[in-house]
C-alpha cells in the first residue's frame, strides 16, 4: 500500500514537472512566423518620409523594435519615419531572432535636398538584404523572362551565380507587344519560338517577367494591360500548372528632376501591375524600389549607358532582391 | 622474276612501314585559337554545356572540341565559336545555328543598337574539315587568321 502511494506520488510530482517545463516552454518560445526586414540599408530622402521595412510572417506587432537614435529615426511596427538628418540602426527582434538594418536621412526637406550633391541624390535609396540559406531552391526549375535589361542580368547571374542559374528567356528589343504579336520572340535551345512554346519546352514550373518598359515608350498603360490580358491566358494554356511572377519595372536613369515624365508612367503601370497581378492569379515581386535613386530615378552607380539598362552592380542588387524575395516565399510556404 | 617478287615485297614493306609510322595530324588546338582572340574581345562569359544548348542550341554531343563565349557584360555584340564537329552531320547542324544566331544577332541590334549592328553584319561563319568558327567582333580579320592558321 505504502509502495503504491510512493508511485503515485513520484508519478504526480513527474506529471506536474512535465506541466510546468511545458508551460514554461511556451512562455519562452519564439512566436510564430520568421523576422525578414526589406532593406539591409535605406536612406530616407527628407524628415517626415515613411518607410514599412518589415517582411516577415510572425504578426509585426510580435517583433520589437528598436531604433539606435530616435533623432534620426523611428519605428513602430516596421514602419521607419525620418525625425532628424543623420544615419543610425534600427533593431528587430522576434523570440531569438534579431535583424538589423543601417537607416539615414539626408535632408531637413526637399529643398535641402536639391541641395545636395548630385552623387548622393542619384545613390541607391535602398540596398537589399543578403541572401540567406538555399533560397536558389526557389530558382530550380524557372525561368527569367525579359528584354534587353534581362539579357544583361543573365551575363551577370553567369558569373555570379546569385540565383543558382535558372533558364534565361530574354530578347533585346522585345516586348509585351512583341511576344503577343510574335513578332519578337525567345531563342531557346538555338531555335526562335513563341515565349509560350519555349516555356512549355523547357518544363520550367515558374516564369519571373519584367516586361513594359519598351511597351511604355510608345503605348499606353491600358495598352500594355492588354498585352497582359494576351499573354497570360496563353502562357496558361500551354503550361497549366506554372506559377507567374510579375516583376516591377526598374526607372529610367535621368538626368535631373523634372525630366522624368517616362517614369511617372513606370511608376503608375508598377502600381497597377500590383494590384492587376492578384487579380489574375500571379505573384508581384517589387524589384523597382531597388534600383531608385532619390529622385524616383535609376540610381546612377547602377547605370550601364544612362537609359533603362542596369550594370553589373545594379543587377547585383536586382538578383539580390529576387534572392530576399525567395527567402520570405520559402519561409511562407514552411508555415 | 624471283628478283622482281622480292623488290615488289620490299617495297610494299617499306610504303606499309612509312605508312605506319606517319603521324597522324594532330587536331588544331582551338584553345590557343581562343587564347589568340582573346586579345581581341571584351571580357567574356564562356558557356558551360548546358547554357550552350539553352541558350544557343549547341549540343556537346556534336562536338570533339567546343568554346563558345559572348560577350559578360553589356549589349556589345562579340561573339566566339570555335567547333571541330564529331562528323558532317553534326558540322551541318552546327552550321544551321551559327546561321540562325547571325540572323538573331542581326535582328536584336539593327532596331536600336546601330553601332553594334555595324560589327554584327560583318561577322563571319567559316568551316575547314570538321571545323567551325563563328565570330563577331570590331578585329574579326584578326580573329578569322588565328583559326585559319590553326586549321589549314
Amino acid at each position: 500500500m505504502r509502495k503504491g502511494c510512493s508511485f503515485c506520488l513520484v508519478l504526480a510530482l513527474l506529471l506536474s514537472l512535465a506541466c510546468g517545463a511545458g508551460a514554461q516552454g511556451s512562455a519562452e518560445e519564439a512566436p510564430g512566423g520568421r523576422l525578414f526586414l526589406t532593406v539591409s540599408r535605406i536612406d530616407l530622402s527628407v524628415v517626415g518620409e515613411s518607410e514599412d521595412i518589415y517582411a516577415g510572417t510572425a504578426p509585426r506587432e510580435n517583433v520589437q523594435w528598436q531604433s539606435d537614435d530616435e533623432k534620426v529615426v523611428t519605428v513602430r511596427d516596421g514602419i521607419l519615419t525620418a525625425t532628424g538628418v543623420g544615419t543610425t540602426t534600427v533593431r528587430a527582434q522576434l523570440g531569438e531572432e534579431t535583424r538589423e538594418c543601417t537607416v539615414g536621412c539626408l535632408a531637413q526637406t526637399q529643398e535641402e535636398l536639391m541641395a545636395l550633391d548630385e552623387e548622393v541624390i542619384r545613390s541607391p535609396k535602398r540596398y537589399p538584404p543578403e541572401p540567406e540559406g538555399s533560397y536558389t531552391e526557389f530558382f530550380r526549375d524557372s525561368a527569367i523572362v525579359g528584354d534587353s535589361i534581362t539579357y544583361i542580368m543573365y551575363q551577370y547571374e553567369t558569373t555570379h551565380g546569385l540565383l543558382g542559374h535558372p533558364l534565361f528567356l530574354a530578347r533585346g528589343g522585345t516586348s509585351l507587344n512583341g511576344f503577343v504579336l510574335h513578332y519578337k520572340n525567345v531563342f531557346y535551345q538555338g531555335q526562335e519560338m513563341w515565349l509560350e512554346t519555349a516555356v512549355g519546352l523547357s518544363k520550367v514550373k515558374k516564369v519571373f517577367i519584367m516586361l513594359g518598359q519598351n511597351d511604355l515608350g510608345y503605348r499606353t498603360i491600358d495598352e500594355t494591360f492588354d498585352s497582359w490580358d494576351i499573354l497570360l491566358p496563353r502562357l496558361r494554356e500551354q503550361n497549366p500548372d506554372l506559377e507567374i511572377y510579375l516583376q516591377s519595372c526598374v526607372a529610367e536613369w535621368q538626368p535631373t528632376f523634372g525630366d522624368g515624365k517616362k517614369n511617372q508612367t513606370i511608376r503608375q503601370y508598377n502600381t497597377q501591375l500590383k494590384t492587376y497581378a492578384q487579380e489574375h492569379g500571379c505573384h508581384f515581386v517589387d524589384i523597382a524600389p531597388y534600383a531608385e535613386d532619390h529622385i524616383g530615378a535609376m540610381a546612377t552607380p547602377y547605370s550601364m549607358d544612362r537609359t533603362i539598362h542596369l550594370n553589373e552592380d545594379g543587377c547585383v542588387a536586382w538578383m539580390k532582391a529576387l534572392a530576399a524575395y525567395a527567402n520570405w516565399q520559402m519561409s511562407n510556404e514552411k508555415e | 622474276m624471283k628478283r622482281g617478287i622480292l623488290w615488289a615485297l620490299l617495297l610494299a614493306l617499306l610504303l606499309s612501314l612509312a605508312a605506319c609510322g606517319a603521324p597522324a595530324k594532330e587536331p588544331a588546338d582551338l584553345n590557343g585559337v581562343y587564347a589568340a582572340c582573346q586579345e581581341y574581345l571584351p571580357d567574356m562569359m564562356v558557356l558551360d554545356d548546358t547554357t550552350m544548348l539553352n541558350f544557343l542550341g549547341i549540343h556537346a554531343e556534336d562536338c570533339t572540341q567546343v568554346i563558345a563565349a559572348v560577350c559578360a557584360a553589356g549589349l556589345q555584340a562579340d561573339e566566339v565559336w570555335l567547333i571541330q564537329a564529331k562528323d558532317q552531320d553534326a558540322l551541318n547542324r552546327l552550321t544551321a545555328l551559327a546561321q540562325t544566331r547571325q540572323m538573331a544577332k542581326e535582328d536584336e541590334t539593327e532596331s536600336y543598337l546601330p553601332d553594334q549592328y555595324a560589327i554584327v553584319k560583318e561577322g563571319k561563319i567559316l568551316t575547314q574539315g570538321l571545323y567551325l568558327a563563328y565570330l563577331v567582333s570590331p578585329r574579326v580579320d584578326d580573329m578569322q587568321a588565328a583559326f585559319e592558321n590553326a586549321v589549314k
